[in-house]
């Protein structure tokens, strides 16, 4: 049995009078990856922005229920934020490079934290992250050159490797491949198998066959609710709700 | 009857040509008038001398002084309060009645005539807080002129900046302020640094203002209390009571192009950072 990492128990989240989430209740695993699908406005984005409490920055949100990291509340008034996303690192749909070389793109948030302050050390640090992200061969020769001239795949990579030089405990990705070709998508489920080992993923995905291709868990998620949650082959071999089958299927989403 | 597409296309353009064509024009038949009458005038002693006589002799030094004194002042004092409250209003209120409020109220400090401002400046800076016609009520209130401007750019820069930027900056865990210093403050230097640089064009040929605020006293200012009068006064005074036109036109050679000479390497120093930046 893994560890638990995350537990959500009744968390209903509303932006306003709209209801995000209603009443979830999952734990997430240390060590797999849990894929998150479902259609439009089912919430999948907004779970994930509340695990790293990005939803803070949208004005007018009301939180109820308790989620526990390694048995801490984080939606605890009190709770460091800054640190809190230290160790929940987060991967955008689009990948959004900032605009500096991309060695400053993974150095820069590391030196900010004061963690890292030797030149060689943080050179070390942003070489593991790229090798880890798969990126190293194509990128070590033009460290300093800038990160906006990379490609799509590329770009997203180079946020994944951002994420990881963080060092965090938790890596939330939301629909990491939808702008990106296939071989490049390909490379990114091939890395997220690879980091699955030493840390706890989430995955959003509109793709249920990229859902069904890396996860070990999956969480299906229809109108704000969590439909069915199980291990992964289970639930797209014989799902046990009917709107799952519907979904996976194809005939509606 | 309709006009063939083709005729009124062809018929557009070469409008639209005249149009930009006649402010060029305008641009560059100024600056070629001004060379003409003013740059025989320039020599050594007319940039390193005192004025003599009341401006028919001698050079233009103190006037050249009191101008930078002006404009730096301006400056040091307009450019923090406005990339200042440029900051608050993007990222640390939410649009509402106080926001708009603050920016139709410097949309107003915009409108208002320099003579104006000349005058407030004279009642506040030189009368009420007695620091007499002097460099630092001119500079001060300069700065007033100028802050609109430097607001309103510097909130559009910022604004440029894609929000995305920000998202991946709080989930690396970075603070506010770390989030503002490091990244959308270096992106939005370029055009933050055009509003600046707008300003001190706008300060170096500012009349009204500094006329009634820092007076015309012949002097090299020494210090901020001094009296002195910038190149721009100089040359309406040196114009208006006919004094000398050509040293008038001298001044106003060296005005245009300093004015010129800083625009084009305020824009060689943005290209440079732009190179290191990105």
């Amino acid at each position: 049995m893994l560890p638990l990492k995350i537990r959500v128990r009744d968390l209903t989240f509303h932006y306003g009078p709209h209801c995000a989430i209603d009443g979830l209740n999952l734990d997430i695993y240390q060590g797999e990856i849990l894929g998150l699908m479902g259609p439009a406005k089912s919430g999948k984005t907004t779970f994930l922005r509340v695990l790293n409490r990005m939803c803070d920055l949208v004005p007018g949100v009301r939180l109820q229920g308790s989620v526990h990291l390694d048995g801490q509340e984080i939606l605890a008034p009190d709770c460091d934020v800054d640190s809190l996303r230290r160790r929940v690192g987060m991967v955008f749909a689009k990948p959004v490079p900032l605009p500096r070389s991309i060695f400053e793109n993974l150095a820069f948030a590391p030196r900010l934290q004061k963690k890292h302050q030797h030149r060689e050390e943080l050179a070390a640090l942003v070489e593991t992250s790229l090798r880890a992200a798969q990126l190293w061969e194509e990128v070590k020769d033009r460290l300093h050159d800038s990160a906006l001239k990379l490609s799509g795949g590329q770009q997203q990579r180079l946020c994944l490797a951002r994420t990881l030089a963080m060092q965090p405990e938790v890596i939330l990705l939301d629909e990491p491949t939808s702008g990106l070709d296939p071989i490049s998508t390909a490379r990114i489920e091939e890395t997220l198998t690879e980091l699955k080992k030493d840390f706890t993923i989430i995955l959003v995905s509109n793709n249920t066959k990229q859902i069904a291709r890396c996860s070990d868990k999956v969480a299906f998620l229809l109108m704000s609710r969590l439909v069915e949650y199980g291990v992964t082959p289970e639930v797209f071999m014989v799902p046990k709700q009917k709107e799952t089958d519907d979904y996976i299927s194809g005939r509606f989403g | 009857m309709r006009l063939d597409p083709y005729l009124t296309e062809r018929l557009m353009k070469s409008l639209l040509w005249c149009l930009t064509g006649l402010t060029i024009f305008a641009l560059i038949f100024i600056i070629t008038f001004i060379s003409i009458k003013g740059l025989p005038q320039l020599s050594l002693g007319f940039f390193f001398h005192d004025i003599e006589d009341m401006g028919r002799a001698g050079g233009i030094f103190p006037t050249i002084i009191s101008t930078i004194y002006l404009t730096l002042i301006a400056l040091v004092v307009a450019s923090p309060l406005g990339v200042g409250s440029a900051i608050y209003l993007t990222e640390y209120t939410t649009e509402g009645w106080i926001t708009r409020l603050i920016r139709f109220g410097a949309e107003c400090l915009a409108g208002v005539p320099s003579i104006i401002l000349g005058l407030f400046g004279f009642v506040l800076f030189v009368i009420k807080l007695n620091f007499g016609w002097s460099m630092l009520s001119g500079g001060l209130s300069l700065a007033i002129m100028v802050l609109p401007t430097i607001i309103r750019t510097s909130e559009e820069a910022l604004k440029a900046v894609p929000k995305e930027y920000q998202d991946v900056c709080f989930s690396l865990g970075l603070s506010k302020w770390q989030t503002i210093t490091r990244v959308v403050l270096p992106c939005a230097l370029p055009g933050i640094m055009t509003g600046i640089v707008l300003s001190i064009g706008r300060s170096i040929g500012e009349t009204a203002v500094v006329l009634f605020t820092a007076g015309a006293s012949l002097r090299t200012p020494t210090s901020l209390f001094d009296s002195g009068r910038s190149m721009a006064v100089h040359f309406y005074i040196l114009a208006r009571e006919g004094l000398s036109m050509p040293n008038a036109y001298g001044t106003a050679a060296i005005l245009i192009i300093s004015i010129l000479l800083i625009n084009i390497s305020a824009y060689t120093l943005m290209q440079s950072f732009l190179k290191r930046y990105q």
